[in-house]
């Protein structure tokens, strides 16, 4: 070079640079042949090689492949060979690409170096992350003993972790948000009357083969699974009729032959009045009552008074329409999908009746292992490592969150609400750590205030986390996950209409310093001194999971990455046994009675809205799911906020125009974010939506971060469900709040005597 | 100065723009940047920080900042139309790197990583490839840099880290100016 004198060092700089240690040497290497740009004249991701695994977008986990180009993850496609998916993949499977190379994304292991929650970090190494957080584990142990410690936790990859808390003698170890604020009463429902969970992570619902289909609140659609409403879809196709009951005019409303848009809270009068309508009528399926069912005369019994004239001012319904739409149901019977539901932590006292009630009239109309009805999984085969994690003696506390508070918590776990009660009052006994792995936790258990004000208490606080939530900000050591594209899991069973097994398996490298769930609870348990995990990485255990359904994990990849398997959902009558302790369908649950709790569901009224206030639901977008996915670029492009779905008679007295923006104030006086009106009739008077999981309080998720407004937030006042402990989450109201003035809502659709207003907080005099 | 002791300032910057450690947190290595600055006209004092202090501040700016004020210190979140990693920018620079017959040794960042570019640069004078140098410089690394340092510098950082993007970003013009010198 003919150099020009731009940079003119002094002699000891120039020895200082030449002595310093640059660390250059391992940068870079001669370029292997190997390794060259792979066919960089094919456009997209053709040429691209191709690795099957298993999505994680939501909880679905439909079989994809990933394909791969130059060391970088292109395009997701589902795996043709999937039974269920076939190639389809719905918006967020499409878009786990934006996850993966999201650059909000958590990149190494980091620690809090300010006050909690104000969020200062700074990056360690692994080995510190562990050793600090081995070291809280044993010694808040140590000092308050196991159940001082609690887990939350949400996802497959979140087990091993559980393993950890549950070997160091805890029960708080299986809290799962996802059953506690999600699906919990519906599937207790569900397992004390057949016996097995119906409906939990995934239903065994028949709609592919239904004559008609009932939903209650269920909006399919909106709410995307791709196998689900692929079956959804082809029943419509294949004429079947449609029931939506709903307070809002969702997407699968649309598509309904008989659309009751019912008051909030009222759905089990409608139930009950229907079982009674089914019975005095005759409609009922009296030859599989007999053979396949008990309880029956209690139920008669129990629903006699429970008449449609009862029930039409309750739900506000006319009784034609209310008739129109069980007969509908009755003349298909028994290849009716009566939809058992998923999420139903919606009022607390009455979630676990609504669900019971959907599971008897399922049963009443013989809609059960046949064509359209409820159908029985298909057990899988595989294999059952030994991770060896062996258990402590079980030090049961004198009174025990898990067991003392609702009967039938411990069926699942600990109830979150009394865990962070505990973790605020110290009663039963003190909770003082948290680890939380898979789940925002702020953003999915009621009250984010109350949650917020339990992690100021503890004593330490950590969690795996993909993205820097509102959780991650909270938390003392944040260890950063493997994306689902990153890593194995294990192998993967769908015992559903399309039975298949596969495997998760990573597509690409795991970034930065990410590392697998596995890897982490692993070295962690060897810090702690905890014999557990014998297999030294994920594909030694994959492969005794396998060695169990005869294949190897070579082979399975072979095949296409998957199994199919031929489904055995339906039972003539001769073989009809459903998993109870008689065989038989409980129309009565002898448990609950046993328990002091009603065995047949009846009509709990929930508190109508306060004057002046509307009801608070939501639901989802079928772009999104929960609150994990509102960062992510292209579906962030697609759906970037929520809207409040206001009905134009409300709107119109009140002058709020749609598109205008507003701020929501519950019945405590919390208010949110601003949020967009969307106007619209598809709303009852009484009630307000939104799409939840947005409006996002954590700054470093930079597309998320106050994107509308959060419902999560609205929920200060919930009730717990006195079966099994579950949170309600559609027990709270609100006015709107525009230009700083607060303006109250009028009622257009007044609450019968029957049904008791809400008292808030403020207003009450003694007691809760 | 010849093209080594460039390289070896090359390597410096990339050194600085690690994340903080034993080898540049040192008084040497701070006399070193001072005297670096210095050589391109930017006056700096007192440039000794602590290496906790540094962690904090590098964990902040360029890794995650519970805020969500930062600068991903990675090609492709400024080249390519959606801001992500391993996008465009890592594309761009993996062909420069093949060009130059290199690849990189296995690393836990994106091979766009600011450091990883920069030890390129280094590569390139050390090797004596002055085309190809001022090619990566012109089409890919002052495309995206400029960039990246209006975004650190709305972000008000640590001085340092100003001080070592400003350097880094008169150094890299510098060494472009010379090439095309070198090469017209």
């Amino acid at each position: 070079m003919r150099r020009r004198n731009f940079l003119k060092l002094s002699a000891s700089a120039c020895a200082a640079l030449a002595a310093l240690r640059l660390g250059d040497k391992d940068v870079f290497r001669p370029a292997q042949a190997k390794t060259a740009l792979a066919t960089p004249k094919l456009p997209g991701s053709l040429g691209a090689k191709e690795i099957t695994s298993v999505c994680e977008m939501c909880f679905w986990r439909c079989p994809i492949v990933g394909k791969v180009k130059n060391g970088r993850l292109v395009k997701i496609e589902g795996n043709p060979n999937s039974p269920a998916n076939g190639t389809r993949i719905c918006a967020r499977g499409n878009s786990g690409i934006q996850l993966l190379y999201d650059p909000d994304r958590i990149k190494y292991p980091l620690k809090r170096t300010g006050a909690r929650g104000e969020g200062k970090w700074a990056r360690i190494s692994w080995d510190e992350a562990l050793d600090e957080v081995a070291h809280n584990l044993k010694e808040i142990k140590k000092k308050y003993g196991p159940h001082a410690l609690a887990f939350f936790d949400h996802g497959a990859s979140a087990e091993f972790m559980r393993d950890i808390f549950k070997t160091l003698g805890t029960e708080n170890y299986t809290n799962e948000p996802a059953f506690f604020q999600c699906v919990g009463p519906a599937a207790l429902a569900y397992l004390k009357t057949y016996g097995y969970v119906t409906s939990g992570t995934r239903q065994y619902v028949d709609m592919k083969n239904a004559k008609a289909m009932l939903f209650i609140g269920t909006h399919i659609g909106e709410n995307v699974h791709v196998s689900h409403v692929k079956e959804f879809i082809e029943g419509l196709q294949n004429g079947a009729k449609l029931v939506v009951v709903d307070p809002r005019y969702s997407a699968a409303a649309a598509k309904a032959d008989v659309y009751l848009p019912i008051r909030p809270g009222t759905d089990t009068a409608l139930l009950l009045a229907w079982m009674n309508f089914i019975i005095t009528e005759g409609l009922y399926n009296k030859e599989f009552v007999e053979k396949h069912c008990t309880g029956f005369d209690e139920l008669k019994k129990a629903v006699k008074g429970y008449t449609l004239q009862w029930a039409s001012p309750i739900c506000d319904l006319p009784v034609k329409d209310m008739k129109r739409a069980i007969l509908l149901i009755a003349d298909n019977s028994p290849h009716v999908s009566i939809h058992p539901g998923r999420h139903s932590t919606w009022y607390g006292r009455g979630d676990t009746g609504r669900h019971q009630a959907l599971a008897i009239m399922a049963a009443l109309f013989g809609a059960v292992g046949v064509k359209g009805g409820l159908y029985f999984p298909t057990p899988i085969k595989k294999g059952h490592p030994d991770f060896g994690c062996a258990e402590e003696e079980p030090d049961t506390p004198a009174k025990s969150i898990s067991e003392d508070y609702y009967p039938f918590a411990s069926t699942f776990g600990s109830p979150t609400s009394k865990i962070i009660e505990a973790t605020i009052t110290g009663k039963p006994y003190p909770v003082k750590l948290w680890g939380i792995n898979g789940v925002n936790i702020i953003q999915t258990i009621s009250n984010p205030y109350h949650t917020m004000k339990a992690i100021k208490k503890l004593d330490f606080v950590f969690c795996e986390e993909i993205l820097p939530t509102e959780t991650a900000i909270w938390s003392d050591i944040v260890l950063p996950g493997a994306t689902y594209l990153e890593r194995y899991d294990a192998v993967y069973t769908f015992d559903l209409m399309t039975p298949y097994l596969t495997v998760r398996q990573p597509v690409v490298a795991p970034m930065f310093e990410v590392r697998s769930s596995f890897w982490i609870a692993r070295e962690l348990a060897k810090r702690i001194g905890l014999e557990c995990f014998n297999y030294n990485n994920e594909v030694e255990f994959i492969e005794e999971e396998l060695k169990g359904a005869g294949l190897s994990l070579k082979e399975l990849n072979k095949k296409g990455g998957i199994i199919s398997y031929k489904a055995n959902p339906y039972r003539s009558s001769k073989e009809f046994k459903v998993a109870t302790e008689d065989g038989k369908v409980q129309l009565a649950v002898e448990d609950f009675a046993d328990e002091d709790l009603d065995p047949i569901p009846k009509f709990i009224p929930t508190p109508a809205p306060p004057k002046g206030y509307v009801r608070l639901v939501y639901g989802r977008s079928p772009v999104h799911t929960f609150s994990r996915t509102m960062n992510n670029k292209w579906l962030h492009n697609e759906v970037p906020e929520n809207h409040l779905w206001l009905n134009e008679k409300v709107a119109e007295l009140t002058g709020i125009k749609d598109g205008e923006e507003v701020i929501l104030e519950n019945q405590d006086g919390y208010r949110s974010w601003p949020i967009k009106v969307k106007v619209t009739p598809g709303i009852r008077p009484d009630t307000a939506y939104m799409i939840h999981g947005f409006g996002s309080r954590s700054k470093q998720l930079s597309k998320a971060y106050k994107q509308g407004a959060s419902d999560q937030f609205m929920v200060t006042e919930y009730e717990d469900d006195p079966f099994m402990g579950a949170s309600s989450h559609r027990t709270n109201f609100i006015r709107i709040v525009r230009a700083g003035k607060v303006i109250n809502l009028p009622e257009l659709c007044p609450p019968p005597k029957d049904i008791p207003r809400f008292i808030p907080k403020k207003n009450r005099t003694g007691g809760k | 100065m010849d093209n080594r002791a460039l390289a070896k300032i090359s390597c410096l910057l990339a050194q600085g723009f690690s994340y903080p450690g034993p080898n540049n947190c040192d008084r040497t290595f701070f006399a070193t940047i001072e005297e670096v600055a210095d050589a391109v006209g930017i006056s700096c004092n007192n440039i000794y920080f602590s290496r906790e202090e540094l962690c904090q501040a590098y964990t902040k700016l360029f890794i995650n900042e519970p805020q969500g004020r930062w600068a991903p210190p990675f090609s492709s979140v400024y080249l390519g139309a959606h801001g992500l990693l391993m996008d465009k920018g890592r594309d761009q620079a993996m062909k420069f790197y093949q060009e130059a017959g290199l690849e990189p040794c296995h690393s836990p960042e994106p091979e766009d990583f600011l450091p990883t570019e920069l030890y390129f640069v280094a590569k390139l004078l050390d090797t004596g490839k002055p085309d190809l140098l001022s090619r990566f410089l012109k089409e890919h690394m002052l495309k995206w840099f400029p960039c990246f340092l209006r975004r650190l510098r709305a972000l008000k950082p640590h001085p340092y880290y100003l001080l070592l993007a400003e350097l880094t970003s008169r150094f890299l013009n510098i060494i472009y100016q010379e090439v095309i010198d070198e090469t017209t």
